[in-house]
């Protein structure tokens, strides 16, 4: 693994250079901004500087898998503060299952209109009493005609209230369990579906409940096939910035903390010069540094066809000790004004400090989002250490990322 | 020493909370449809909780520390709302420090239960009022309601604490503002002084004052944190017996099963730490700031600890607004950063180990 910078990679960067100071900001005329970010990101994507991983025929970049441009091609975004490519459940989750499982019709249809943000999916597969036990889920949906008639609930359903299409897991056959389940695209905005969202911890209401009285779904929605479901759903998503997502954001979050800790003042001198906090936020560092290669030495592995080993079942759990690591940290730093915050309604009235509190509480879920730590660990136990099987592994809701 | 009186007084309070303060009416109160603190405040005055600890010429039980320990540990566990550790804190040190006239003035108001009071969030570090002539300015940030009848405030220059002002906000002069927090279940206000004429100025020059007002803090702050955590992690325990995922409940997986026993677990060795400050607070020993704040950092921390867990055993019900770990997890952060940071806490209490053993007594005759 060489991560120096060659001639080609310094030229690549001039050519990147070029095209962001061609291309962004957009002028006015272009439309909202919004309408000039959409434009944006279609010419980037042209160009081959996001959507690297999704083929040119679908509106993709179409590149080969390569860490350096892509450090080059974050770092040159940042730099002319241009829009990076979206992170969203449908661009993170459902374009990857669908370029692998998908027929050319749903590519063809969704994959395109993914992309640009038209469609905005929310992930249907947690249900009241299957959680953990993924598999035990009930919502049932039986084909009538050229029809899927689908009854049952979903819950926890991040932004489903916002989005048109969900991607769910629902039994389809009479096989027992993961066996019987099939994943389907479901258009959400029809009426036998109700939405009822959910009051967070954060006082936001992100999250919903779904239910299904009737709701129909055509036929073909059903992706990779009948009773294939539990295979599908767990597609892992092996391009260069998967991998990176949450080094990358938990990158921006130190520098914020580096930025803030500098800024305080206390007893007259800057946080900063405390060696107590000094020492975590190198912690932190050491960490993500940590983190970075090993996804850089993972993906580099298997893209030269060697077995990469356990990095990616174990990564969710290194992350989420991280996270919790800049939660205290974020504690300590903040002392006497973590008290004054106020609450709100999510994210989106803070400001200031009052963000960093938002944070704090909502780094609880990330232990649970997304498939919970213990079931994480029951997971490499089995499968990577071998260890004798308990029946509460087989079924179980494995991590598949964080980006819920 | 009062021993059937505390007793009689923890079961009284356990009863009237677990029925009146139970988790709908905590609900109710954050979604703002009920004055459950107005209720609870007055039910607490009722009943003669507010004046138990202070002597009996104020109307009260005499039972001191004892005494507050069963009332925040109560309170604590039902994450009732209200004034009550900035109120208490204050009487007790009032009713040790304070000069007689004072006493006698505050005192009984507050055990009838008509005075709230404020003081500041952080107590031996942070904001002062400066003073000039006979009067006070600045601004800092105080527990207590708006309406707090009294104001307890450090006064001094640079980062000195030189005295301690007692204020009344009658006055456009001193006012108090609300701030929203996260805790729902508590209140701060912003105190604004501008030429404010004071009450009482108490001296402080070797900062035996401070400390005192800190002891106090510290064990309401411990003893509401361990009956809260106590509370949150049975309810959590119980809400794992019945929660049924892979045709079992949850609690009969061992890894579950290993992190409750790490929650009771961390809940009581504070206990000890706790009861060992209280002892030494009822025994006014020299050693007991030391054991109060080792007490307060203690407590503080594992209730952070436990509600966090709590949330977290729950799965995703636990993130929900309608369950109550958040309502604990969010009393426990403000708890450990209430009254001085637990940093600061512990290297006061290393130092003052330091010079106990200096004086040449051996840690083992330490609290006895
Ligand atoms: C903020 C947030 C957003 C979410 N968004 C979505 C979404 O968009 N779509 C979606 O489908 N789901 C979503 N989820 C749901 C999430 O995937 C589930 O909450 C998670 O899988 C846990 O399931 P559960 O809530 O039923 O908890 P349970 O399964 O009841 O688990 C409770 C506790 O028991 C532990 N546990 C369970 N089984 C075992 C075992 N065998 N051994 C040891 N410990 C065990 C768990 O680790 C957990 O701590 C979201 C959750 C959160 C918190």
């Amino acid at each position: 693994m060489n991560l120096s910078y060659s001639k080609e990679y310094d030229d690549y960067r001039e050519e990147l250079r070029a095209f962001l100071a061609a291309n962004w900001p957009l002028p006015d005329s272009l439309g909202d901004l919004r309408e000039r970010t959409a434009e944006f990101h279609r010419r980037a994507a042209k160009a081959g500087y996001i959507f690297r991983h999704i083929p040119v025929k679908y509106g993709g970049g179409e590149q080969q898998l390569d860490f350096l441009q892509s450090e080059i091609i974050k770092e040159e975004f940042r730099r002319a503060g241009a829009p990076r490519e979206p992170e969203v459940i449908g661009i993170n989750r459902v374009i990857p299952v669908l370029l692998q499982w998908g027929t050319e019709e749903q590519k063809d249809f969704f994959i395109p209109r993914t992309m640009s943000r038209e469609f905005l999916w929310s992930q249907g597969y947690s249900e009241p009493n299957a959680g953990s036990d993924l598999a035990a889920l009930r919502t049932r949906a039986e084909l009538v005609g050229d029809k899927w008639i689908i009854n049952g609930q979903k819950v926890w359903s991040s932004n489903a209230y916002k989005c048109q299409y969900m991607n769910a897991l629902v039994r389809t056959e009479s096989a027992p369990r993961h066996l019987g389940i099939s994943y389907l695209l479901i258009d959400l905005q029809q009426p036998g579906i109700e939405i009822r969202r959910i009051k967070q911890i954060t006082g936001e209401s992100e999250f919903c409940e779904v239910f299904f009285n009737n709701a129909e779904t055509p036929a073909d929605w059903v992706v990779g096939g009948r009773g294939n479901g539990w295979a599908v759903s767990r597609t892992t998503l092996r391009h260069e910035r998967s991998g990176f997502r949450s080094v990358n954001w938990l990158d921006t979050i130190l520098r914020r903390i580096v930025k803030l800790a500098r800024e305080t003042i206390r007893d007259g001198t800057p946080a900063i010069e405390e060696p107590h906090l000094r020492r975590e936020i190198a912690r932190v560092q050491a960490r993500l540094y940590a983190m970075r290669y090993s996804t850089y030495r993972d993906l580099s592995m298997e893209a030269a066809g060697e077995p990469s080993g356990d990095y990616l079942l174990t990564q969710k759990l290194y992350l989420t000790d991280t996270i919790h690591l800049v939660e205290r940290l974020t504690r300590d730093l903040l002392a006497d004004d973590y008290l004054l915050m106020s609450p709100g309604e999510g994210r989106d009235g803070l400001k200031g400090n009052a963000k960093w509190i938002y944070n704090s509480f909502h780094s609880l879920k990330i232990a649970i989002a997304g498939g919970s730590s213990n079931i994480q660990r029951n997971v490499v136990g089995e499968r990577v250490l071998g260890l004798p099987r308990d029946n509460a592994g087989v079924g179980g809701r494995e991590a598949s990322g964080m980006d819920q | 020493m009062y021993q059937e009186e505390i007793e009689a007084l923890s079961d009284s309070m356990a009863r009237v909370l677990t029925d009146e303060c139970d988790s709908l009416a905590l609900h109710a109160y954050m979604d703002g449809k009920s004055d459950l603190d107005d209720q609870v405040w007055k039910r607490a005055s009722e009943l003669g909780w507010m004046a138990a600890a202070l002597p009996e010429r104020f109307g009260g039980m005499n039972v001191g520390p004892y005494g507050l320990e069963a009332l925040h540990t109560a309170l604590g566990r039902r994450a009732a709302p209200g004034p009550f550790v900035a109120t208490l804190s204050a009487a007790q040190w009032l009713s040790e420090i304070g000069p007689e006239e004072l006493q006698a003035e505050y005192l009984p108001l507050i055990a009838s239960g008509q005075l709230k009071v404020a003081i500041p969030v952080a107590v031996g570090s942070g904001p002062m009022l400066s003073h000039t002539g006979s009067t006070l300015s600045g601004q800092l940030d105080v527990l207590g309601p708006a309406d707090a009848g009294l104001i307890i405030a450090p006064v001094g220059s640079g980062q000195t604490v030189e005295a301690w002002g007692l204020l009344k906000p009658a006055t456009a002069r001193v006012t108090l503002s609300p701030q929203e927090i996260w805790d729902p279940t508590r209140e701060i206000c912003t105190l604004n002084c501008v030429s404010a004429s004071m009450i009482a100025l108490l001296p402080d020059p070797d900062g035996n004052i401070g400390r005192r007002l800190q002891r106090h803090v510290a064990l309401a702050l411990a003893a509401d944190s361990l009956g809260a955590a106590s509370n949150i992690s049975a309810q959590t325990i119980d809400y794992l017996k019945t929660r049924v995922q892979f045709g079992r409940p949850i609690a009969s997986f061992q890894a579950i099963k290993h992190r409750t026993v790490d929650m009771i677990a961390s809940i009581a060795m504070q206990r000890h730490l706790l009861a060992q400050g209280v002892e030494s607070a009822a025994a006014d020993s020299p050693d007991a700031d030391m054991w109060a704040a080792l007490a307060k950092a203690g407590a503080t921390e594992a209730f952070a600890f436990v509600s966090g867990d709590c949330i977290q055993l729950h799965g995703g019900v636990g993130h929900t607004w309608e369950f109550d770990p958040h309502i604990y997890a969010k009393r426990a952060r403000l708890n450990e950063a209430l009254a001085a940071d637990n940093r600061a806490l512990r290297d006061f209490a290393a130092n003052a180990l330091a010079a106990i053993t200096r004086q040449g007594h051996s840690t083992t005759e330490l609290g006895i």
